[in-house]
């Protein structure tokens, strides 16, 4: 009777351990399926913010492009009539800043200085070459480029075309 | 952009204004370096402080440039380093979401294994292979058609995005997205979307209902609110008193639950997917034989189903927005953001399609240039704001005038011009007559005040004063000059001495 004891206990035992095995493969199985859902839940997080981004740049390049199809504007600013410029502009300004979160609208003569920046009127005729470089850019390329940097409110996106 | 380089002009949009705002539910943290290279926070939208991200991503990774995402505990966190237009990184944004009810599951499966595992191996070993084997094949099972299940949920939401940005349409979008959510959440039997729009919650797609029936209800945001107060709500019949969408106890509702199938619905799970911290859409999922039909592995199913669809609508919402703001850029573009009459750009291309048809139909075509008189006056005295408000009426009362082919645009400041098809001289006559009386009808431009004004116009006809339409507004234009030098209110171009310089 006691021989027939050790067999069985060695068969519970072996079966005990391999149902263990099984088992924990199992559990590791449904573990890297959260993972799965977490790695996919992250990758959308991280694409929605950039896609936010972008959308926040092509708000900037709406803004410019209505300008750059506005007669009126393009006329003022060739002249260097900025009295024109500002009757102009600053109604589209307010809309702008109300729908879109526009923070100005600046023009740079063909010299990269500033002619007229629609958030302070009073601010103008400063040079920006030492430190706008991608004005810079647009004036040697003649092609439109989109950049962000720090500003005094907080980070922004720009657009800039030549004109 | 061709030509002689003018200069260049650029606006500026701010990412706090933009989006960063937009961002209710979710804890937010902005972090950007400054010349040093130091991290110094510029906005912060929740708890979390700047600790909590500068030590958990690789400071120099970021500073590469490198996008950085990854789960610990109960949250996401993302980095996504932004660059100058020198390529140097100068800020870093960074996002911490809340995934508990994943971890959670997360929680509860590891709580359940451990379980299972520890139970499983003494009952087998106790008990005997057999049932050993048996039970873990039920496992292995279970696990590989919950991965087949979310697999297809993936992929379904992939799909749909895909089919979306192809332009498929909405209520297609919805139809597949519900048959997809009936297909992955087990026991489901059937279903109905309810979309917002305009401020009301409607059917917009279903599957075992009729539609069209469906379609003939719709549900406020009280009365959604007093229905889900959870993003997935499971409702039992005999649990609730009423039931469903319908739980809401109005007529209305009442009324609605006699048309469906309601009465038959045994359990149902209400799915509210929200974007933007907005409900933005119902998901009812019924099943129609047992009230204890879905478990918690339905509810899983449906919760993430929930959150992917969540995502999706995320995006809809942008294009949406993209598309609206770009229909207002176009309008803007035509218009006078003033008076809201079309402006010169737009009165060129449209002019030029009439001209093409007189042309074709052997017609004239008038031309007027009006310059208002007195205006100055009206502007020094009283200010610009109600020179503007001026101008605003004239331009209301020039746009009845005209028919509804015609064109009243204005050219900036004080000047507008007409377009008018098949008009010759003695129609002009009759009709610029009736635009003078119209215009110098009294405004009032305070309580108390009103003001008279005048115009002066000139006038040209097509094809006898000219073949474009330069040429037209030119000598219209010159026309209007010389009745203001003599004083009169009207002259045709024929009658000055076309010695004018059209160029003045």
């Amino acid at each position: 009777m006691r021989s027939k004891i050790w067999p069985l206990l060695a068969i519970s035992v072996s079966v005990a351990f391999l149902v263990f095995l099984l088992t924990f493969f199992s559990y590791q199985r449904g573990l890297n399926l959260l993972e799965l859902w977490k790695e996919e839940y992250v990758k959308s997080a991280a694409e929605n913010v950039t896609s936010q981004i972008a959308f926040e740049g092509e708000k900037a390049r709406l803004v410019v492009e209505a300008l750059l199809r506005n007669r009126e504007v393009i006329e003022a600013f060739t002249r260097g009539d900025r009295e024109r410029l500002i009757e102009l502009l600053m109604p589209l300004h307010e809309l702008y800043r109300k729908e879109l979160g526009l923070l100005q609208i600046h023009f740079h003569t063909a010299e990269v200085v500033s002619f007229l920046r629609t958030a302070d009127l009073s601010r103008y005729g400063d040079d920006l070459k030492e430190f706008r470089k991608d004005i810079l850019h647009v004036r040697n390329t003649r092609k439109a480029t989109s950049s962000m940097s720090m500003g005094v409110m907080g980070p922004n996106i720009r657009y800039t075309p030549p004109s | 952009m061709e030509g002689e380089y003018r200069g260049s002009v650029e606006a500026n949009v701010s990412l706090v204004e933009g989006f960063i705002k937009k961002i209710k539910d979710e804890a937010i943290i902005k972090t950007f370096f400054d010349e040093r290279g130091n991290p110094r926070t510029v906005l912060a939208k929740s708890q979390p402080e700047l600790e909590d991200f500068t030590g958990i991503f690789n400071r120099d990774d970021l500073l590469q440039g490198n996008l950085q995402s990854f789960v610990q505990g109960d949250y996401t966190y993302v980095a996504i380093p932004l660059h100058d237009f020198t390529g140097r990184v100068f800020a870093v944004i960074f996002e911490r979401k809340n995934i508990t009810h994943i971890v959670e599951n997360e929680r509860k499966q590891k709580k359940l294994m451990s379980f299972s595992t520890l139970a499983m191996a003494i009952v087998g070993g106790m008990i005997t292979l057999l049932l050993g084997i048996v039970s873990e094949q039920r496992w292995k099972l279970k696990i590989l058609d919950q991965e087949t299940k979310y697999w297809k949920l993936q992929q379904a939401v992939l799909e749909v995005t895909q089919e979306y940005l192809k332009g498929k349409h909405a209520e297609e979008m919805y139809q597949f997205l519900l048959e997809k959510a009936i297909e992955t959440i087990p026991h489901a039997q059937g279903g109905s979307v309810l979309v917002k729009r305009d401020g009301q919650y409607r059917y917009v797609a279903a599957v075992g209902y009729d539609l069209a029936e469906l379609a003939n209800f719709s549900f406020d945001d009280q009365e959604v609110e007093e229905c889900v107060k959870q993003r997935v709500t499971l409702r039992r019949r005999g649990n609730f008193p009423h039931f469903h969408v319908s739980c809401i106890d109005t007529e209305k509702a009442k009324k609605s639950q006699e048309t469906k199938r309601s009465p038959e619905i045994q359990c149902s799970i209400v799915l509210a997917v929200e974007a933007k911290g907005e409900i933005v859409a119902l998901f009812n999922i019924d099943n129609f034989e047992n009230e204890k039909a879905f478990n918690v592995e339905a509810l899983k199913t449906a919760e993430l189903f929930a959150s992917y669809v969540g995502m999706l609508f995320v995006r809809v919402q942008l294009e949406w927005e993209i598309e609206k703001q770009r229909k207002e850029m176009e309008y803007l573009s035509h218009h006078d953001p003033l008076t809201g009459l079309p402006n010169r750009r737009m009165f060129q291309e449209y002019g030029e399609k009439i001209l093409a048809l007189a042309e074709r139909q052997k017609k004239e075509v008038m031309v007027a240039f009006l310059d208002l008189t007195k205006f100055k006056d009206v502007n020094d005295t009283f200010g610009h704001a109600l020179g503007d408000e001026l101008l605003k009426t004239v331009g209301t009362r020039l746009a009845k005038t005209i028919r509804h082919n015609d064109i009243a645009a204005r050219f900036g400041g004080d000047e507008f011009v007409l377009l008018i098809y098949d008009c010759n001289h003695s129609c002009a006559h009759t009709f610029l007559q009736r635009v003078l009386t119209t215009i110098e009808k009294p405004i009032a431009i305070t309580s108390q005040e009103n003001v008279k004004i005048s115009a002066n116009i000139g006038v040209a006809f097509y094809p006898q004063d000219g073949t474009n339409l330069d040429a037209l507004v030119r000598a219209a234009d010159s026309a209007m000059y010389v009745a203001k030098k003599q004083g009169v209110p009207l002259i045709f171009f024929q009658h000055t001495d076309h010695r004018v310089d059209p160029n003045r």
